[in-house]
């Protein structure tokens, strides 16, 4: 009987070491690619627009652990800056300085320790809201507007987490001094991807690959 | 019949009848199980052959046909969806992800054997008790989770072989079907079914 105990222990240790494990997919393979989400404000009629502003080489960040650090400097910032003109140049949209009367804004800033994607469900991948309403957090008064709209995401906390975050400012048809974001991308996670600054640049070509209604 | 209610039952009917008198060869046994499973429904879900399977089976013999007791089982599905863009009416997703169901059964077990006396012994069996499944879905470094319990019917038939009439122990391989009433309208899931084979060690005429 011992040994049939001594037998039954192992079986069951060995079973517990061949199924117990591998619960939940490795990491690495979850942040191989970053997710990129897109929403816009889907009457908006982007050949409308011809001209775009937007600081080069410097990026917003919204940072809930330093609230007073709200720019990002150096390589990625000009990685990010470099791909969005790069892309919207091939648009056909053009660069011009904020005091040109820019019919667009294009904001980029990176959002950290909050969670910015929305909940997606299965039936229907893609739950999506009606356009992007965000207030103008980057650098605020930048563009000389504010335009608080609601703030439909930035719902919760998540620690350890970076999206970089795009928006389309128009700034052509503001209406009572505000201004509204008629499209914005989200593209992370930035701290876990195993290639930032290459996925990143990826992640931006896919957030215009993905949204074909902006074009002139 | 509430959940509850039934997993009650599951539990403690099996233990009442350890006090039964028996006169099957086999008398009480125990094993333990490696289970390997296929979906049957929901395949959009998870698809995947799974052989992250456990079992540990529970048996008192009532007499040389009929054995009755309960089983607890473990199995982890996985699905994977490579990456792909989700359009909506007012934007659009592009992630891969992949989807995890872990499910735990317990179930009151009746079995029939067909000849309890020899070394090689059929049987068919039911089971009816509770499952619950977690599901989840991880993207990126984002996950979506959500729990259900459901009613669990489990049809089996196997061949057990023991080895010799003096060894205490055998083997067994079975396969069963699993209906459960398991449902997520998140995740728009609904009656997860799986088929089975089980491969397991038993210890017979256990004190």
């Amino acid at each position: 009987m011992r040994t049939s105990r001594i037998t039954f222990f192992w079986s069951v240790l060995t079973l517990f070491a061949a199924t117990g494990c591998s619960t939940q997919p490795e990491m690495v393979d979850r942040v191989r690619d970053m997710i990129v989400q897109t929403n816009y404000v889907n009457t908006t009629n982007f050949a409308s627009y011809a001209t775009y502003a937007m600081p080069m080489d410097t990026i917003g960040h919204v940072f809930n652990q330093d609230p007073n650090d709200t720019l990002i400097v150096g390589s990625y910032a000009k990685l990010v800056t470099a791909t969005l003109k790069s892309t919207m140049d091939q648009i056909g949209y053009t660069q011009v300085g904020k005091k040109q009367s820019p019919d667009l804004a294009l904001n980029a800033y990176v959002v950290e320790d909050y969670s910015v994607f929305q909940s997606v469900g299965y039936s229907n991948f893609y739950g999506g809201y009606g356009g992007g309403y965000y207030p103008g957090y980057y650098y605020p008064g930048y563009y000389g507007y504010g335009g608080y709209y609601g703030y439909p995401f930035y719902q919760s906390y998540s620690v350890n987490t970076a999206t970089l975050v795009l928006e389309l400012v128009d700034l052509k048809n503001k209406s009572n001094n505000k201004v509204l974001i008629v499209w914005n991308a989200y593209a992370g996670d930035l701290l876990t991807s195993v290639d930032t600054f290459g996925k990143t640049s990826e992640a931006i070509q896919q957030a215009f690959k993905q949204s074909p209604y902006i074009k002139k | 019949m509430k959940m509850k209610q039934l997993l009650l039952l599951t539990l403690f009917l099996p233990v009442a009848w350890c006090h039964a008198q028996s006169d099957s060869p086999l008398g009480r046994y125990i094993g333990v199980s490696w289970n390997m499973n296929k979906p049957l429904s929901n395949g959009a879900f998870v698809s995947d052959f799974s052989t992250q399977g456990l079992q540990f089976i529970y048996r008192q013999g009532i007499n040389e046909q009929f054995s009755i007791g309960g089983d607890l089982n473990y199995a982890v599905y996985k699905g994977y969806t490579p990456r792909k863009t989700y359009y909506g009416d007012s934007g659009a997703l592009t992630t891969d992800y992949f989807n995890y169901v872990q499910s735990f059964g317990l179930t009151l077990t009746g079995d029939y054997l067909f000849s309890s006396d020899k070394k090689l012994i059929p049987f068919a069996g039911l089971g009816i008790g509770a499952a619950f499944a977690d599901f989840k879905t991880y993207y990126n470094i984002y996950s979506k989770t959500d729990g259900s319990w459901g009613l669990l019917i489990r049809p089996q038939a196997g061949v057990m072989y023991r080895f010799g009439r003096s060894n205490n122990w055998g083997i067994s391989v079975a396969a069963y079907f699993d209906y459960t009433t398991i449902k997520s309208s998140d995740f728009d899931f609904a009656n997860f079914n799986s088929a089975g084979i089980r491969l397991a060690i038993l210890f017979l005429n256990v004190e």
